[in-house]
Formats: structure tokens, sequence, C-alpha cells
């Protein structure tokens, strides 16, 4: 009967892995956020009242519920090229391009900034301030003022903003964070060559300075892709890696093209919690989405010092492993030992090999071998040393009728080969349920942190109102599990997924 | 053929503006054709003592204006009066030994925002105005107006000395096509006699296609090569363009194990002594030190580098160094 089951899953599959060749095919399939997120030179994503926003080249924009979900409906007035938007006290400023650059095309670049007490378009709120120039290029010199990026300070509380194209340099001028105009008197600063869509952030006494490089706008064949120089200056020098200067064209990769799709720019991040973080940019072409230039939101790792675009993270069947220990997570269920003899080659105990017998592969032990004495209700977990055994092989499958977040939909975790599910208790504990019934309990969101561990966590806690964004698969001790507030700074709150083999 | 007059709107400042297309104008000022021989040259203002212009609505876009660039021609010094509104400056102009020349002027800061401009001649010599222009800084400068009879190496090994021929057309609309093939295609072939032999003098003149193109020595004042400013500086053609350079460097020793690095906007082909050494294929962007030559000899005496950097829409440049076999650069030679 069990292999029935599978069988019927692996057909389902088949089906999934059918549709991944459509737009609108489910997650497994698209590695980019879902529904319909087409939008080119993204704005760095902004939150208001439980919705998330970005703006885009030519006047709109896209808004997500849940962060993964995402359809048109932003509304920026100016047109132009390439906007930002940063939340500064209960208001946003947009700030955008109001021409379109381009090699070919006019420099007489102008950006313009702009007030909003809200994103929403439905509210009454929503009302843009009138735009005011902060910057424009005259056409002769070596800058085009568009693209936008900006910063807020969060050592100083002054605002910064990058701008320009392959026209010349990349410039920083200052803005008045109270006001959105540029600071009276401020000389604008080159800081970087051969860059596009650059932009601005700060993380422990280091400012990077994120450019795009490549070719644009060339669909699948765009190389567009991200690169960055430090400092620990706002106004530079930045430097990449190697040494080299911004302004020599250093840069040190962060994204470039992976996962079937193509030209990754205009970077924006996203600080989530301590320790979790997003960029956001778009991918020129989505090879999953018939080419199309779409939305992409991915883990932001930093190693030495530098940030990395991490990987999005992919269903299959993994060995869910402890920070705290390397123990991995475990139902509770008699250890069945494996009946195969100790074998020796000539010392010790044991059965005898000789010199000349060929090695022999050991079958794993499987589900079958083992389940007879499980539970069959709902069971408890620990964590324990990894076997590589039946109830230490868990299958992480992507729910996507649940909705998500922003790196992810979210997933149910089951024994591999089984329906057991696991779940978030009431009390704060963990359990596994016999059967995965699709309750909120028994889905978890999967973000992995700047380290390159994960957090896992239960999308609600029963009896708790609202989603989850507190509580943690936690060790509490080296053996057992729980939930627990997540905290970056104790390895009690990360997890690796390891594959299992 | 009467001049245009101001027209409407409102003037970038930063930008050239051409006061022939006057307001108004007074004290005996007049305007007249920069040469009676060819009108395509336009108009000059002529300023005598006394003499003003107004230009209404102009605007240096900028809280911090404090440049202002007159291209002029005197044959002593003067000085003019800039009124923007209220605000008024004394340019302290020199004799420009009675050559034209963009002469740039430190003033307190400009007002922001929308002005009438007026400019009187308050000092005792004539003076012939172009433009004026009201900038935060003097305008970028790419190349030394005066060359050193010998060049060297910059601290960092760039060299920044070359003969430059003018852009040849090669109309390419975009840069995705400068794949390896297309390059060796196009590089290899002859544009002109001698391409891969002379040693060219400034002003000399080859024939590609049926048009002279001249070569021009120049020296960048920064560690790289910026040909886009090349072309716009000499009013050549900016895009769809094939560059030819060549340099000779005298070296007093033979030193082994060289590398030629060099980077550059798009594609190029670099040869040393006749040798290719390097192809930078597909859309690039110049960066310092992008790609390496196999290790070579550098000869004792004189060295020929060769190089062809090619562009659809982009702003050429190149930058290029030899680095010794531990990766610094090379530097103990001199540069013709």
């Amino acid at each position: 009967m069990k292999k029935i089951i599978l069988a019927i899953s692996v057909f389902f599959l088949g089906i999934i892995s059918f549709f991944q060749n459509t737009p609108f095919g489910g997650w497994g399939a698209s590695y980019a956020q879902i529904g319909q997120p087409w939008i080119h030179d993204p704005s760095t994503l902004a939150e208001c009242e439980g919705k998330w926003y970005t703006f885009g080249t030519g006047g709109g924009g896209l808004i997500s519920d849940d962060g993964w979900s995402w359809h048109s409906g932003a509304e920026r007035p100016g047109g132009g090229a390439a906007p930002d938007v940063i939340k500064i006290g209960d208001r946003y400023l947009i700030i955008y391009g109001a021409t379109g650059g381009g090699l070919g095309g006019g420099h007489n670049g102008r950006i313009l900034t702009m007030w909003n007490k809200t994103l929403d378009p439905k509210s009454p709120d929503f009302k843009f301030t009138e735009a005011v120039e902060v910057a424009s290029s005259d056409g002769m010199e070596d800058n085009d003022a568009i693209d936008p990026g900006v910063l807020l300070d969060p050592t100083t509380g002054r605002m910064w903003l990058s701008y320009g194209t392959y026209f010349g340099n990349i410039r920083m001028i200052e803005l008045d964070p109270k006001t959105g105009y540029r600071v009276k008197g401020n000389k604008a600063k080159d800081v970087a060559i051969d860059c596009e869509a650059s932009d601005l952030i700060y993380k422990d006494g280091y400012y990077y300075l994120l450019g795009t490089h490549g070719t644009c706008c060339d669909g699948v064949n765009s190389t567009y892709n991200i690169v960055c120089g430090r400092s620990k200056k706002v106004l530079g020098p930045y430097i990449d890696n190697v040494g080299r200067d911004m302004l020599a064209g250093g840069g040190k990769m962060v994204i470039n093209a992976k996962e079937n799709a193509v030209g990754a720019g205009h970077f924006g991040r996203t600080v989530i919690d301590e320790g979790v973080e997003v960029l956001s940019f778009h991918w020129e072409a989505d090879f999953n989405m018939s080419g199309r230039s779409t939305l992409a939101i991915r883990p932001l790792l930093w190693k030495n010092g530098w940030p990395v675009g991490g990987d999005q993270f992919k269903e299959g069947t993994y060995e869910i492993e402890s920070e705290r220990r390397g123990y991995s997570l475990e139902l509770v269920v008699d250890f069945v030992r494996m009946n195969v003899p100790r074998a020796r080659g000539g010392f010790g105990f044991g059965r005898n090999n000789g010199p000349e017998e060929p090695n022999k592969v050991i079958p794993n032990q499987t589900l079958d071998e083992v389940n007879a004495g499980w539970p069959e209700g709902d069971s408890r977990v620990r964590i324990g040393d990894y076997m590589f055994r039946p109830h230490q092989r868990w299958t992480v499958t992507a729910v996507p009728e649940a909705g998500g977040y922003l790196s992810n939909p979210y997933f149910k975790i089951t024994i591999a080969g089984t329906d057991r599910a696991l779940a978030a208790t009431a009390d704060l504990e963990v359990k596994t349920v016999a059967k995965y019934s699709g309750a909120d309990e028994q889905l978890w969101r999967i973000e992995q942190l700047t380290d390159g561990t994960f957090r896992i966590m239960p999308k609600v806690i029963p009896g708790k109102s609202g989603v989850n964004t507190t509580y943690c698969l936690y060790s509490a001790g080296d053996s057992t599990p729980t939930l627990e507030k997540y905290d970056f700074k104790s390895d009690n709150s990360k997890w690796n997924f390891k594959d299992f083999k | 053929m009467k001049p245009t007059l101001r027209g409407v709107g409102i003037s970038d400042a930063r930008k050239p503006v051409q006061i022939d297309r006057y307001s108004n104008i007074g004290g005996k000022a007049y305007i007249e054709y920069h040469d009676t021989l060819n009108y395509f040259q336009g108009w000059k203002t002529v300023l005598p003592k006394g003499g003003w212009v107004s230009y209404n609505k102009v605007d240096p876009k900028s809280q911090s204006a404090q440049n202002v660039c007159l291209k002029v021609k005197t044959k002593a010094a003067t000085i003019l009066k800039l009124e923007l509104g209220k605000y008024v400056a004394n340019l302290n102009i020199p004799s420009t030994a009675g050559k034209w020349k963009e002469v740039n002027v430190t003033v307190k800061t400009m007002p922001s925002g929308v002005s009438d401009l007026k400019l009187t001649n308050i000092g005792a010599a004539q003076a012939e105005v172009d433009w004026i222009s009201l900038t935060e800084s003097p305008r970028e400068e790419y190349f030394l107006s005066t060359l050193p009879a010998v060049s060297k190496p910059d601290d960092n090994g760039f060299i920044r000395r070359w003969m430059i021929l003018e852009p040849i057309n090669k109309p390419n609309r975009g840069n995705t096509v400068f794949t390896d093939s297309y390059l060796r295609e196009h590089f290899n072939k002859e544009y002109f006699a001698g391409q891969q032999t002379i040693l060219p003098k400034d002003g000399d003149k080859v024939t590609v296609d049926g048009k002279s193109l001249t070569w021009h020595e120049l020296e960048a004042n920064r560690y790289n090569v910026k040909l886009f400013r090349f072309a716009t500086k000499n009013e050549l053609q900016e895009y769809g363009v094939l560059y030819w350079g060549v340099t000779t460097i005298d070296c007093p020793q033979e030193i082994k194990n060289v590398r030629l690095a060099a980077g550059s906007n798009s594609a190029s082909m670099w040869w040393v002594n006749g040798q290719e050494t390097l192809l930078l294929s597909g859309d690039r962007r110049m960066v310092m030190d992008d790609g390496m030559s196999d290790r070579f000899t550098l000869k004792k005496g004189k060295n020929i580098i060769r190089c062809a950097v090619i562009n659809g829409p982009g702003m050429s440049d190149f930058c290029v160094r030899l680095l010794d076999e531990k990766g610094n650069p090379v530097k103990n030679y001199t540069i013709k």
C-alpha cells in the first residue's frame, strides 16, 4: 500500500514538473516569486500596513500580501525609470529618475523625490507631495542622473543617494531626511565607474556600494550581474576583494545568473530580523517564466564581510541537523539495529573478510523494515545521532496554496515516505501528527540566515492569533527540540538541511 | 541671415549658454560671425569697454555653483562683471593672446534657480565671448594640454601617452556582436596601409574607406585613456567606432615574464612587437587588470604596443599597464 502511495506521489510530482514550463506553474517549478511578478528595475522592497511594495520603471509597481505572491497595482506618478523607496518615520520617500537613460539617448538626467503617507493606492491618505529635483546631469558631463539608490546611515542619521549609469560615473549626494531635498551646498562625489542601478547599504562598520555590471535589456542573453565594493567611509573609496577601487571598475560578485534565470540587476536589501536578510532584484529573463523580467528575492548571506546572494531553498529529503550539537531531528521511536555482521579485514573481531573479497554496498535501512512498531497517532520528536535511518529522513515539500513569505512558500515537513508531519503544539513544543492535514501549525517557514544556517518557524502556534514570526524550532538541549523565541546569537535557533544520501 | 534670438524657455546654465542669442544688448556691444568665410562656425559676442549683453532665464541647477567658464578671446586682461539678478561677481579674464580659450573663474556661490544673466565689460580691453557656463566646478579635462617631451608610466604603471587615430566609422547598434570570431575578423582586416608597422607622428594622416583620418598624440591626465572624450573634444564620431592606438616604450634592460594587463570599453585587441598578446571580447566595460596576456619578454630598447578598440553605443576607453612576474607594475622605462 505504501508503495502505491509513493507511486501516486511520483505521478503528481511528474505533473508538477510538467507545469514547470508554464508561467503560472506551481512552486518547485518557479524559482522566482509567484503570481505575476513582472517588473523591470525594481526598487528596494517597502512594507506598508502589512503589505509589501516595489516600484519599477515606467510608473507602476507590484504589491504582495505575503511577500511571495506578487501582482501589479502599486502606483507611482512621474514615469521615468528605476525608482527607490525608503520609509522615514511614518512617511515614504520615493526617489526616481525622470528620464530613461540609455547610451544611445540623451543624458540630461533628473532625479526627483516625493513623499507619501502610505503606499496603498486605495488608502484615503494616498497622496504624493510635489516632486522636487535633487540631482541632474547636463548631458555633457560624465554622469547620467538616473537609477537612484538610497541609504539612511544608521550611525549618523544622514541620508545618502547614489545614482548614475554606464555613461560616466556613479555619484553620491546627500539628502535631508526631514525634507527629501538635497542638503544645501552639497557637492556630488564620484564613487564608481562601470555601473548602473547602484545602491548603498551599511553593515558592521562598512558601507557597501552595490552596482549592476554587464549587459541589460537583452532577454535571455543579458549578462547583468550585481557586484560590490566596501568602505569604512560613506563617500568611499569603495574597494573590492582584490583591493581595486570601484572607480577603476572593481567589484566583487554578489549575484549573477543561476537557477535557470539570467540578468540579476537592481539590488535591494531587506532586513527581516537580526541575521535574516534578503536581497531583491530583477531577473532580466526567467527561463521558467517565458523569459520575462521578474522580481526575485533570495537570502542574503554574509561571508567574511562580503554580501553573497544565496540560493532559493529547494524541496527535497534532508537530514535536519542542529547547529547546536550537530545531531539530527528524529522521530521518537525505537532505534532498530541493522542486522549486518561487523566486517573484519584481517583485524579485530567479527566476520572475516578475505583480502580478495570485493567490497559490497550495504543497502540502507528502509522504512518498511522499521515502521511496524511506530506509533499510530501523534508522536514526539527529539534530536539524536545522525545515522541516516528512516526516522531521521525528512521530506520538505512546498505547499503553494498556503501562501508564503519573502523568500519562499510555506512547506510541510514529513518523515520520508509517509504523511507523518512535523507540527507545533499550543504549549510551544513540537510533535508529529500521523497524517498531514494542511493545518497551519503543520506549515513551516524556512529561511536561510546570513551565516548560511536556517531558521525553521511554524506558520502559527495553536491558540495564538496571527502568523507566527517569533518562535522557531529550537534546541532546548542537545537532544531536545522545542519552540522558543528566535535569537540569531544562539546556535539553538539554527539548523542545517543536509542532503540525505 | 540674422542670428537667432533668445527664444523661449529656461537655459541649463551648466551647458554653454550662447549669449549671442541675447535678450538685450548695449554699450556698443555687438555680435558677429566667428568666421565670415564659414558661417557654420556660428556667432560670437564682442564686448568692447563698457559693452554689455543680457540673457534672461538661466539656471545653474545647483545650490553650490561656484565656477564660471567662458570661451573667450582677448588681447589683454580685462574684467567682466557677471550679474545674476542681484548677484554680482567680477571675473578677471587674462589675456588669451588673441586665441579662443576656455577660462574658468571661481566665484562665490551663485544663486540657485532661475536668474537673468548680464555680462558687462568693466575692464580696459575688448573681450570676445563665444559662450558662458555656470557650474559647480571646472568641467573635467581628460588629456594634458601640454605634452612632456618624454613620458613615463604613472605610479601604478599605466601607460598614458599614446598616438591615437581618429575613429574609423564602424556602425554597430549593440556590443553583443563582439564575439571572438567577429573580433578576429574585424581587427585583422586592413583598414589603412601599414596598420601593423607604421609609427605615426602627430598630425600624420591615413586614408580609410576614402576618408582621411589624423593621428593625434595625447597623454591622459588619469590612468585610463578616455577615447570617448577624445572624440567629443575633437567633435568626432562618438559611437559605432573603431580606434587604433600605438605607443613605443624604451626599456633600459630586458625583462622576462612580463604580462600586459588591460581593460577596455568595449572589446579590444593588443599587440606587442607585432605579436597578438591579448583579446578582450564581448560587451565589456573598462576594468583595471581585466585581462592579462601570457607572459612575454620585454626587449631591451624599443618595444611597440598597438591596440584596437571597438565600440557600438559605449563610452570608449582603455587602461593598460605591464606587470612583472610578481604582479607589480613595471615602471622603469620611458614612453615616446
